[in-house]
């Protein structure tokens, strides 16, 4: 139908995440991958040239034709579509970044591409959440909450004990349920409300403050603790926030010295690219994995942030239409 | 490695900071750096959590025990007639436990040689006093129209301005309990026997008999030999609960609380209620209307007549049903969250849990609930108090929480 290149350009249509190192800038993430996206379409072999009959002068001077030239026909390939005289056949994808990460934070980072911008605005219309690794620090508070800052106030922290912390995070999370409730648009007073708060599923639509729905401490060891955090609505200056007003309860102080989103949605962190995959191949084969996993997902019938254990039968198939759509990828990328 | 450690009371603010060095601070100091600056202590490792009094509800009867709601002691300040989140009393020793009646509160505290009894709210029949007791002695005070104080009814006597404080004797063991319902009054001994007094109409005395009776008597029907735990009373129906799980009850029926074991409206002896689903209770608290165990998984059951806590739309119901405990907190993040304790107040439900959350569902009389807002609740919902609640006791308007500061 199209030449190979555009058929490339569609198959790059769909949603895949990236893992962002800490120190660079979400844009320059975003546009390392549309130029690599770029570089991947544009690199398939070109369609060869078509070809035009024209009347050429014919170099035989033997030939003595009364009044004119004398021409030949000569199918000559066509140099108005040659790649050199046109440019590149596509010089702009579209790719949409989903919740962003500030510079020093790290981890998964949802992209679309083409059509799966809406695809992404979709799934994030319905209420998704985000997983988060804090890596902590008790005994300093500084300017912006990060253990790089200007140092505010340093304080003991011999007195901080495991019931203690889980006390706090008890209290914490205590508020932001209520929190989760009250931001709510559905009425209090109706047997609606009810029955979403009994299955848990009473939250807020669309815009709200930031919510924590899970918090929990999964390493304590004055004066390093990790939180684990599920969130909404959030950012990462909030995530440090939260550290120290964390530290501040605790009647000591606390810094965060790493924010790293090990999920957004239904993206993990074993599904993101890595620095040395972020080409056009990698992400058509991520793309794949996505739809494959979203397809069986809603054959299982559940609709869940996590990602479904899929049966062995529907994963053979997928693997297996899985190699089969990676050979064809390398194929044409291979035949120049 | 020299640190100037500043050591500070736990409630003083920070020094000035004018006196501190900060001398080598810039942009992007190394945290590795120790040293300049001096470090701040703020609580010892000993530390041991404050135990404050925290009301709410409507003030004007004074139960509150915060006189400038009802009299401004200064200029700019309007009288506050509800007070709908939970406010900090200011008490001079550690309350141990409280109660409250309807328009009135009473609190406890225990030193070591003395237990004082402080009393705030109305006064009409003299149902606050001021007294010392030593261990184990039970004294009542306040209406006795039905005998429900336990002495001799006095015709015409006059409640309001007296100073009678009857000692109740004749119980043969310790008192480790007492109810006290809307007109009469019901003991736990420490033997697990149940004695009660006062106004018997709907049967809520459970000796047998419709009539008022002045003196405290020991109850029977299904309820001989069995040794009671705990025991339940609001209105006019009563529940106990024995030390092996099961629940008896008695008195008015009207609700259908007793609908189990009876389908009268009213039981004057008492009589076990078989729950099927419930398992083991541990506590049963009676409102008016309203009913609500508590069992040793830590799940509640309601039945009963009024907003029970499952939405709008169950408002009766003669069966146990079960609130999810969802409601309370539980959630993948946090699979063991149990409730310990439940109590009920007229027309409103409050329930504790082992993280310490204070959660309330019912009617909201006069911002009793304590959520900030004056619409009834239909579900249960947390009320924010800075701190963990050990013990709650609720009134018919208002509410009080024992609360343990988290650090």
């Amino acid at each position: 139908m199209g030449s190979p290149a555009v058929r490339m350009f569609h198959r790059l249509e769909g949603l895949f995440c990236v893992y962002k190192p800490a120190g660079v800038h979400w844009k320059l993430v975003r546009d390392t991958i549309e130029t690599n996206l770029l570089k991947g379409v544009n690199a398939t072999p070109a369609r060869p040239l078509p070809h035009e009959v024209r009347f050429l002068p014919s170099p035989n001077k033997d030939r003595e034709v009364a009044g004119g030239l004398a021409l030949r026909a000569a199918s000559v390939p066509v140099l108005s579509k040659h790649p050199l005289v046109t440019g590149p056949e596509f010089q702009h994808i579209k790719v949409g970044v989903g919740h962003r990460l500030d510079v020093s934070s790290s981890g998964v980072l949802v992209l679309a591409v083409g059509n799966g911008n809406r695809t992404m605005r979709d799934l994030y219309r319905t209420r998704t959440t985000r997983d988060y690794s804090l890596q902590c620090e008790f005994g300093m508070a500084t300017q912006d909450f990060t253990d790089t800052g200007r140092v505010v106030e340093r304080s003991t922290y011999g007195h901080i004990t495991r019931e203690k912390m889980e006390r706090v995070i008890a209290m914490l999370e205590g508020a932001n349920q209520k929190a989760l409730r009250m931001y709510s648009s559905v009425d209090m007073s109706s047997q609606e409300a009810y029955e979403l708060a009994a299955k848990g599923l009473l939250g807020p639509d669309g815009k709200s403050v930031p919510i924590l729905t899970g918090l929990r401490c999964v390493h304590f060891q004055p004066p390093n603790f990790t939180l684990e955090v599920q969130c909404l609505n959030e950012t990462q200056k909030y995530l440090r926030k939260v550290v120290h007003e964390m530290g501040l309860e605790l009647r000591s102080t606390a810094v965060c010295k790493g924010v790293r989103r090990t999920r957004d949605g239904p993206f993990t962190l074993q599904h993101a690219l890595t620095r040395h995959h972020w080409t056009a191949a990698d992400v058509a084969q991520a793309m794949q994995q996505h739809r494959w996993k979203k397809r069986s997902k809603g054959r299982c019938g559940t609709v869940t942030d996590k990602a479904v254990a899929q049966t062995p039968g529907e994963t053979l198939a997928a693997s297996q239409e899985d190699e089969a759509n990676r050979e064809a990828t390398i194929a044409e990328l291979q035949c120049r | 490695m020299a640190l100037a450690c500043v050591r500070l009371g736990p409630r003083r603010l920070r020094p000035a900071l004018r006196l501190c060095a900060y001398a080598t601070l810039s942009r992007g100091s190394r945290p590795q750096e120790k040293s300049g600056g001096p470090v701040f202590q703020y609580v010892g490792e000993h530390r041991k959590p404050t135990h404050k009094v925290f009301v709410w509800g409507f003030s004007f009867t004074g139960a509150l025990g915060i006189p400038s709601f009802v009299v401004p002691d200064s200029g700019r300040k309007r009288p506050r007639k509800y007070q709908l989140t939970p406010y900090r009393l200011e008490t001079a020793e550690q309350i141990s436990s409280a109660a409250c009646g309807y328009g009135f509160t009473l609190m406890a505290s225990s030193s070591q040689d003395v237990t004082k009894l402080w009393g705030m709210g109305l006064n009409k029949d003299s149902q606050l006093g001021f007294q010392r007791t030593q261990h184990s002695r039970l004294f009542s005070m306040g209406n006795n129209a039905y005998g429900q104080c336990g002495r001799r009814i006095v015709d015409e006597e006059v409640y309001s301005g007296s100073h009678v404080i009857h000692r109740i004797k004749g119980f043969g063991s310790r008192v480790v309990q007492v109810a006290c319902g809307q007109d009469h009054s019901l003991f736990l001994t420490d033997t697990g026997k149940v004695f009660s007094c006062g106004w018997g109409a709907d049967g809520q005395t459970g000796l047998g008999h419709h009539d008022v009776s002045s003196c405290p008597v020991e109850l029977g029907g299904d309820l001989a030999g069995v040794e009671v735990q705990q025991i339940s009373t609001y209105g006019d129906c009563s529940l106990a609960v024995s030390r092996d799980g099961q629940l008896f009850g008695w008195g008015n029926s009207e609700y259908r609380q007793l609908a189990s074991a009876t389908e009268s409206t009213q039981m004057n002896s008492p009589r076990h209620l078989p729950l099927r689903g419930c398992g083991k209770v541990v506590q049963a608290a009676c409102g008016g209307t309203q009913v609500a165990v508590l069992n040793e998984k830590g799940e509640v059951f309601v039945w009963g007549y009024g907003i029970l806590g499952k939405g709008p739309k169950l408002s009766e119901s003669s069966t146990p049903e079960m609130i999810p405990p969802t409601l309370f907190g539980r959630s993948e993040f946090n699979p063991t969250v149990a409730v310990v304790a439940v109590r009920c107040g007229l027309s409103h439900f409050a329930a504790v849990t082992d993280g310490g959350e204070l959660f309330v569902w019912g009617k909201n009389v006069r911002g009793c609930l304590g959520i900030g807002k004056t619409d009834d609740q239909f579900f249960p919902w947390r009320v924010t108090v800075p701190g963990q609640v050990v013990d709650v006791a609720c009134g018919v308007d208002h509410m009080v929480a024992l609360v343990k500061s988290i650090l």
